[in-house]
């Protein structure tokens, strides 16, 4: 092992306690980091036991270096890490513009636009169901179905009955799945549940209807059928 | 100058020996510090400082994968094992620092000789 210059060691607990100063991370990460240190120093520390715990210490983080130094580099490597992984958020964005005229990325859009008019409604009604709540889910509801279906105008037909088939299946099952749920509040007789499902149920079948009728169109507004990937 | 020099030329040629211990078996900070020492035959004991952010800019690259381990009472160790991803690397990167490695005595005069 060798000394760093400029730092000749410290007892451990002392190392450790100006790491933890130093670190600028989260504090779980700084738990973790200096665990993972404190078990290096004890381990290099043990080694050297003959020239006494003091001297033994001292050896170990010197080794190690600067806390300081240490604490920049690991603080750094940290937030380097978030940058790229908000860069990896960044480039999935890019891939999904890319693609987004692909059948799969359309799929995708469909899948996705379900749960969103439910969550608009439940963030919009919290506590209690309101006016606001149905509004919000008439609003996103068409919003998505509009949307939804202007992403299909350059699929091929067979792209189109497959998914057809997949929305039809999705939308009946969250449907019947989320009303199941529901019924005992259907049963007791609960104003709010017989009405919310005698309206989500009847914008789910249209909703799918509309993109099924919408993707067995032959010409599609926008161009020709064609294959996109 | 010559130890910033021989300095960088370690710290570039961690990460691939750290993969390639790692690839015999899984082993925590210390046991990869005093394998690289002793294997070099001490010439890269000053690398034990930056072991740790090279050992989680791994981890953070997917090559490996750190988990905790019971030992003793009640300390942990952190230990390291390669991921598939990392597997699938090291190779490639051994064969690019033999490739450097050997660039770089081609152009040293007395290496050459």
């Amino acid at each position: 092992m060798m000394f760093r210059w400029g730092y000749s060691g410290t007892t451990i607990v002392d190392y450790l306690s100006l790491l933890e100063e130093c670190l600028d991370v989260p504090q779980v990460q700084a738990n973790g980091f200096i665990a993972e240190v404190q078990t290096h120093l004890e381990d290099a520390a043990a080694e050297r036991l003959g020239m006494g715990r003091e001297a033994a210490e001292k050896t170990a983080t010197g080794s190690l270096g600067n806390p300081r130094s240490l604490a920049a580099r690991l603080t750094v490597g940290h937030l380097r890490n978030l940058v790229e992984r908000s860069g990896s958020l960044g480039t999935a964005w890019r891939r999904w513009r890319a693609v987004r005229n692909s059948p799969k990325a359309r799929l995708g859009w469909i899948v996705a636009s379900w749960p969103l008019p439910f969550a608009l409604f439940w963030l919009l009604s919290s506590p209690q169901p309101s006016s606001a709540g149905f509004l919000g889910l008439f609003a996103a509801d068409l919003l998505l179905a509009e949307g939804g279906i202007s992403l299909f105008t350059r699929m091929t037909h067979t792209e189109a009955r497959r998914v057809a088939v997949f929305v039809t299946c999705l939308g009946v099952a969250v449907s019947i799945g989320v009303a199941a749920l529901d019924v005992a509040g259907i049963l007791r007789g609960a104003l709010f549940f017989v009405v919310f499902w005698s309206l989500a149920i009847p914008i789910s079948v249209i909703h799918t209807l509309r993109l099924m009728r919408r993707l067995s169109d032959p010409e599609p507004q926008g161009g020709q059928p064609q294959v996109v990937d | 100058m010559l130890t910033r020099l021989t300095t960088q030329l370690k710290k570039g040629s961690t990460p691939t020996l750290l993969l390639t211990l790692l690839n015999e078996r899984p082993m925590y900070g210390y046991e990869l510090a005093t394998q690289l020492a002793s294997r070099s035959k001490g010439h890269l004991t000053t690398s034990e400082g930056s072991l740790y952010p090279a050992l989680h800019q791994l981890e953070a690259d997917g090559y490996l994968e750190g988990y905790w381990q019971a030992t003793v009472g009640p300390r942990r160790r952190r230990y390291y094992r390669m991921t598939p991803k990392g597997r699938k690397v090291v190779q490639a990167a051994q064969s690019d620092l033999r490739q450097f490695a050997g660039t770089l005595l081609s152009l040293v005069p007395e290496a050459a000789r």
